[in-house]
């Protein structure tokens, strides 16, 4: 019988469903509008679809693996459970109170993002921990129990429990849960020490409290969905969460939060993985769709992640894959400010009206319009032909734009070009300054609907040595799913002072979370072979409040090994290392159930010889106001090996990539298209 | 033909701003100290070869009164011919140095390009270590003039030596200078990566260019102004040396695409340290009219150079040396609540009623015993902003000039021998109004017994006396006050302190002020009012002596 695993990520405007041949490797799409009242309606009856289409049967389904972003739409649009908070005496305000800062600093009509827990829904507590988790004030029964009363009649869905310091003694936390459990049976509850063992209170509390929030609904989505592909004979159901990997049903019910940065990250799992098999391991992902670009990086083949993230305003502080989220996509409007400069985005046209071009009422001029006018796109049809095309009415639109600035049609379109661009070139120098890179040492995979129209530019700009485009950019993040393995990260804070301790009371540290990674994949069933643990340090020098994670591999044996390790990797991001004494902040410990990953679709080398893909070509409106002639490619007749010149432009159904002068795109193995200079190193 | 256009000109700027925000980015990261790195107390500035500011990276807004006059007293001092590579100036002196007050210390570096002059990257971080206060500047701790600390990339020891050993927290200082050094280098090596790109030529003219457009737009903005005269006083509490009701005053003259703040009049200068230098009086303008003309307009010099200011030297909004600068953000929040009140005349709606009109603030400093080092530790308490014309205002946050983050009281009992006791919102402080003004903040905070030699070396704040403003029929805020205590008995008389002998057990309670209010509170609507009732932000007593056309009929929930 063959095994077929399937992979549904739910996006704003389609749900995608990926499916593939575990053994062959063959893979199978299928594309529909999401169901936005009720994602499952979309999803399930994707999978009727695709089933029917490829003629499979449903016990040949061996996993199901789904990316969910009903808990990232609820806290979106603020539409979640009634929920209370329980807190430290003194402390009930915190949530509201935040970090003190105003969103925006001269925007008086800004406000924060709302309070999801009401004031007289949060209750305080007259209990204390220090910052060594010692209890200075117990909690008392007798509050507890009036606790009770005031939740039952408060009608809250569903409780957030947050004491200070709890991130090093869950004892108080785990005794209110139980009492509410007791007498409250059905509400909702999570707690702090639950959610993240971290220090730094108000980010801990909105990561408890947001989980609180949606977590009745996912657990009813998840639950429903669980019981429908039960009744269709698909048992083992996976969800995708915001680090880049796979849990239970059962654990997306108890930690939703955990999927609310999840839809992005699929596609960046997809691109590790293809990376992989060619052996690229510095990449820097674009996925650039109709309003946003999602940026983010791989180093060393290691996917990074960050701690530090937030969603719709609200901090959380738990492992994400770490991706920037700047407005500028295909349908990002150009507009002229009151000073006469050209602005592209962040505002967009989205898929409805979408750019002039859609002919949907849409009368600005979007970068896609732009596109079109220099010729860069189809000036008829996209989608293949699902998605007409009319060029007049990008004219149009940049016309108008032009006149504003005294510039010609031709040059307003590309200044559009360069100052989107130019954009995303300040968010990814941002994003790799941060993390101590030069964008000059990594590879640019391109995916998403316009990725692949950046790609070849933003290489330049940025000295970039190639860009990739993968297969099937639109369907990348369906694809990841497929690839994934189970996941669990555990952090714990517990500051420790290098100087002050043995090396030895490390790895007494790690006991504790070893042990809770083992009762994971206990839970889980990962047989034994497939288990894996990955160790980190958040590590600092004393005095400073900003930790640097550190690999904590076996190589590192001693104290002195580890401080060279930390050196190194602070000198990395930095530029300079101290004398000073040495922090241990954080002990993470990764914990991975491997899955066997389907064959990846490849071919053989066939030649170098393209001209069995040229479709045709267009004329291309050039920076001197020239037009020259780009061969037009189909990328489904590309062969491996086949080299495309630039200037040239590769069509598939959905996506277009630009080659150009003085580039040229190779065909690999798994027919990703890598793209290069021709001559010397760099165009400058 | 020029290369600068409407097109180049948004993506050269965008890669300026790029550089400096990449700095900011660094010199976060890089610094050593939790006020530059956790409350990112920092400015990243990038100037022409004429010292005229380009781009600007900043996260609060006083702090860029620190940051442009350091350029400027550079040029002063040393020909351009004295200014080599690899030269890196420092100060921090509102007199001689271009700073607002000695904490902020600011790091210059030229750059050069084909052995031209082609701008200076600066930054600028708050070091927080023993405060001092005294009625001159003198008594306010070390005062750099604009000083080579580099000098063609050697570094001047004896200088270096000199500044360190007038801190007391010297491997803090050591790591945040060393962090703004770093900044500096990389700003510089990116500036030079861009003009590499697009050329000197190109570079200079559109540095023209871009001053151009800053001012285009300014003007734009006031151009749309009614002309006429708007005037607007209020006061400051005090100086916290007996001097009361200081008086701030602006008059706003709009004339076709020509603006004067005018703040003649204002108070003369006093021997507490609320005194502003001129720089901290045009950051907070720079500030106010971003926010009430044009957020847009690019915060460059062309803009800057495109507004009028008058001040008389020797008053506190314009201080002559030896006046002391310390808390001279207190006076800006002033100003800023001035200059606004100023433009309410114009259009109440383009503005908000006042907010918590202060920058209320502790310093605590002691031995640690368990590490039996001393500590300073430093927090700013955000209060209630004013309302809008159209919502309530913002609970709970940092108001006008400033916008640090607070540290995590989890992070701060970590460090230091202290336990945060309460942290909330102040119930009925939110000024009443048809929308109320935001709620201030109660924080307390207890001495524990591994401190010791504890002392509340300062702490301040304002609007103890006077009401911040409502607007359109709107009522004032609540005011402020500190309560420091020892076993329950309330210890203190006034409410800005120095050098208060801290036992421990004892409590240092800062309450902030409410903001102000909009519109007659009879028009407020009645759920709103039920609403704030219900979650304890109003009391009855408010409910009824407030909004009395409406009943009380709900219960109250909560603890």
């Amino acid at each position: 019988m063959k095994k077929i695993r399937i992979g549904v990520d739910v996006g704003g405007t389609n749900t995608d469903i990926c499916a593939i041949d575990e053994a062959t490797g063959e893979l199978m799409v299928y594309k529909l509008p999401s169901s936005l009242k009720d994602q499952s309606q979309a999803v399930v009856g994707g999978v009727k679809k695709i089933v029917e289409k490829y003629g499979l049967v449903y016990e040949e389904v061996d996993r199901f693996i789904h990316g969910t972003t009903v808990a990232t739409n609820a806290i979106l649009e603020t539409r979640g459970a009634r929920t209370a908070l329980v807190t430290t005496k003194g402390f009930r305000d915190l949530l509201e109170i935040g970090r003190q800062k105003r969103p925006d600093l001269y925007d008086l009509q800004a406000d924060k993002a709302p309070v999801l827990v009401p004031r007289n829904l949060r209750f305080e507590l007259s209990e204390r921990m220090n910052y060594r988790g010692k209890i200075l004030d117990e909690l008392k029964d007798e509050e507890l129990l009036e606790l009770v009363g005031r939740l039952k009649e408060s009608h809250a869905e569903a409780v957030a429990v947050l004491f200070l310091n709890a991130y090093l003694n869950p004892e108080n936390e785990a005794r209110v849960k139980a009492v509410i459990e007791k007498h409250l049976p059905g509400i909702y509850i999570s707690t702090s020490s639950e959610i993240s063992n971290q220090f730094r209170e108000f980010e801990r509390l909105c990561g408890t409290v947001l989980n609180s929030f949606v977590g009745p609904e996912v657990k009813k989505y998840l639950d429903n969905l669980k019981h429908t592909l039960e009744q269709i004979g698909i048992k083992k159901v996976y969800i995708n969460h915001s680090n880049g990997g796979l849990m239970s049903i059962k654990e997306a019910s108890a930690y939703p939060i955990k999927t609310g940065l999840s839809g992005p990250a699929a596609g960046v799992i997809g691109v590790q993985y293809l990376m992989a098999l060619i052996g690229v391991k510095n990449v820097i992902t674009i996925d650039v769709g109709g309003t946003s670009t999602d940026i983010s990086m791989i180093v060393d083949g290691i996917i990074e992640s960050s701690k530090d993230k937030n969603i719709s305003g609200y901090p959380v502080r738990i492992p994400s894959i770490d991706i920037s989220t700047i407005g500028a996509g295909g349908g990002s409007i150009a507009w002229v400010d009151s000073g006469g400069i050209l602005k592209v985005g962040p505002q967009s046209a989205g898929a409805e009206p979408g750019p002039a071009c859609y002919n949907r009422g849409g009368e600005k001029a979007a970068i896609t319009d732009a596109r079109v006018v220099l010729g860069h796109l189809n000036n008829k049809e996209l989608l293949n032909g699902q998605l007409p095309i009319d060029a007049s009415l990008s004219f149009q639109a940049v016309e108008t734009l032009s006149k504003k600035i005294g510039m010609n049609v031709e040059e307003t379109a590309r200044g559009i070009i360069t100052v989107g661009n130019s954009n995303i070139v300040k968010e990814i120098k941002n994003v790799t300054v941060e993390k101590g890179y030069n964008p000059t040492d990594f590879a640019l995979v391109a995916f998403g609907g316009a990725g692949p129209l950046h790609a070849a530019e933003l290489m330049e700009e940025l000295n970039m040595p190639m860009a990739i485009i993968p297969k099937a950019p639109g369907l990348l993040a369906a694809y990841g799913l497929l690839t994934e393995d189970m996941r669990r990260d555990f952090v714990q804070t517990n500051v420790m002072d290098l100087n002050h301790i043995l090396f030895s009371a490390i790895t007494d540290m790690y006991w504790r979370l070893e042990g809770e990674a083992e009762s994971w994949f206990e839970k889980e069933r990962i047989p034994e072979e497939e288990r894996e643990l990955a160790y980190y340090l958040d590590m600092r020098y004393k005095g400073q409040n900003y930790e640097i994670a550190v690999n904590f591999d076996k190589e590192i044996a001693s104290m002195e090994q580890l401080k060279e390790r930390f050196t190194e990797t602070y000198l990395r991001l930095y530029a300079y290392s101290s004398a000073d004494e040495i922090q241990i902040v954080n002990f993470g410990l990764s914990a991975i159930g491997h899955i066997a990953k389907p064959r990846t679709a490849r071919e053989d080398y066939v030649g170098a010889d393209s001209s069995g893909a040229v479709m045709g070509s267009r004329m291309v409106l050039m920076e001197d106001g020239s037009r020259e002639k780009y061969l037009l490619y189909d990328r489904e007749q590309l062969h491996c090996g086949n080299v495309v010149f630039g200037p040239a432009i590769v069509e598939q159904m959905d996506s277009t990539t630009i080659i150009l002068k003085n580039q040229k795109a190779v065909v690999d193995e798994y027919f990703n298209m890598v793209i290069t200079r021709t001559g010397g190193d760099s165009n400058e | 033909m020029s290369k600068i256009n409407s097109i180049t000109l948004e993506v050269i700027s965008n890669g300026l701003l790029s550089i400096a925000e990449q700095m900011g980015v660094i010199l976060t990261k890089t610094a050593y100290s939790t006020n530059i790195k956790e409350r990112k107390d920092l400015s990243v500035a990038i100037f022409d070869a004429n010292g005229k500011v380009l781009s600007l990276a900043q996260h609060i807004p006083i702090h860029f009164s620190s940051l442009f006059g350091a350029v400027e007293e550079a040029l002063k001092r040393w020909d351009k011919s004295e200014i080599y590579d690899g030269d890196v100036f420092i100060a921090n002196d509102p007199y001689t140095g271009g700073g607002s007050h000695l904490p902020d210390i600011a790091l210059v570096r030229p750059v050069f390009y084909e052995g031209k002059l082609i701008a200076f990257v600066v930054n600028n971080g708050h070091h927080a270590d023993r405060s001092r206060r005294g009625p001159t500047v003198y008594d306010e701790g070390l005062r750099i003039p604009v000083v080579k600390l580099y000098e063609k990339g050697e570094l001047n020891r004896d200088i270096y030596d000199l500044i360190l050993l007038n801190f007391q927290l010297k491997e803090e200082r050591r790591g945040d200078i060393q962090a703004q050094l770093i900044t500096n280098q990389f700003g510089a090596d990116k500036l030079i990566e861009l003009c590499k790109k697009i050329g000197l030529e190109t570079y200079f003219e559109f540095c023209q260019e871009w001053l151009k457009y800053g001012e285009k737009k300014a003007r734009a903005a006031i151009l749309a102004l009614p002309d006429g005269e708007y005037e607007f006083e209020d006061i400051l509490d005090d100086d916290g040396n007996g001097n009361e009701n200081l008086k701030i005053r602006v008059k706003l003259c709009i004339n076709g695409d020509r603006i004067l703040f005018d703040f003649s009049g204002s108070h003369p200068q006093v021997p507490g340290p609320y005194n502003c230098v001129r720089s901290a009086l045009l950051a907070t303008v720079y500030y106010s009219v971003k926010c009430l003309l044009d957020k847009t307009i690019p915060a460059n010099s062309g803009f800057f150079d495109s507004i009028e200011v008058e001040a008389e030297p020797g008053t506190i909004v314009c201080a002559s040396e030896p006046a002391p600068t310390f808390d001279r953000e207190t006076t800006t929040q002033r100003l800023a609540d001035v200059i606004f009140g100023a433009f309410a005349k114009i259009d109440p709606e383009n503005v908000i009623a006042a907010g918590c009109g202060a920058v209320t603030f502790y310093s605590i400093a002691g031995q640690d015993a368990r590490s039996g080092k001393p500590y300073v530790y430093v927090e700013t308490i955000g209060g209630g902003n004013g309302a809008r014309y159209n919502k309530d205002g913002l609970d709970a946050v940092q108001v006008h000039m400033t916008n640090s983050s607070n540290l995590p009281i989890e992070s701060l009992e970590m460090e230091y021998p202290l336990l945060v006791e309460e942290y909330a919102l102040e119930e009925d402080s939110g000024g009443p109004g048809k929308y109320r003004g935001g709620l201030g903040i109660r924080r307390g905070i207890r001495v524990l017994p591994d401190s010791e030699n504890t002392m509340l070396a300062a702490a301040s704040t304002e609007r103890i006396r006077t009401k911040p403003w409502g607007l359109s029929g709107g009522l004032g805020g609540a005011t402020s006050y500190l309560d420091i205590c020892r076993e329950g008995r309330k210890i203190n008389e006034a409410n800005k302190v120095r050098n208060v002998p801290l036992e421990a057990g004892d409590t240092v309670t800062l309450v902030s002020a409410g903001g102000g209010g909009y519109g007659d509170p009879k028009l407020r609507e009645r759920e709103r009012v039920a609403r704030d009732y219900e979650e304890g932000k109003i009391s009855l007593e408010t409910w009824k002596a407030c909004y009395p056309a409406l009943e009380k009929t709900t219960g109250r929930g909560g603890i």
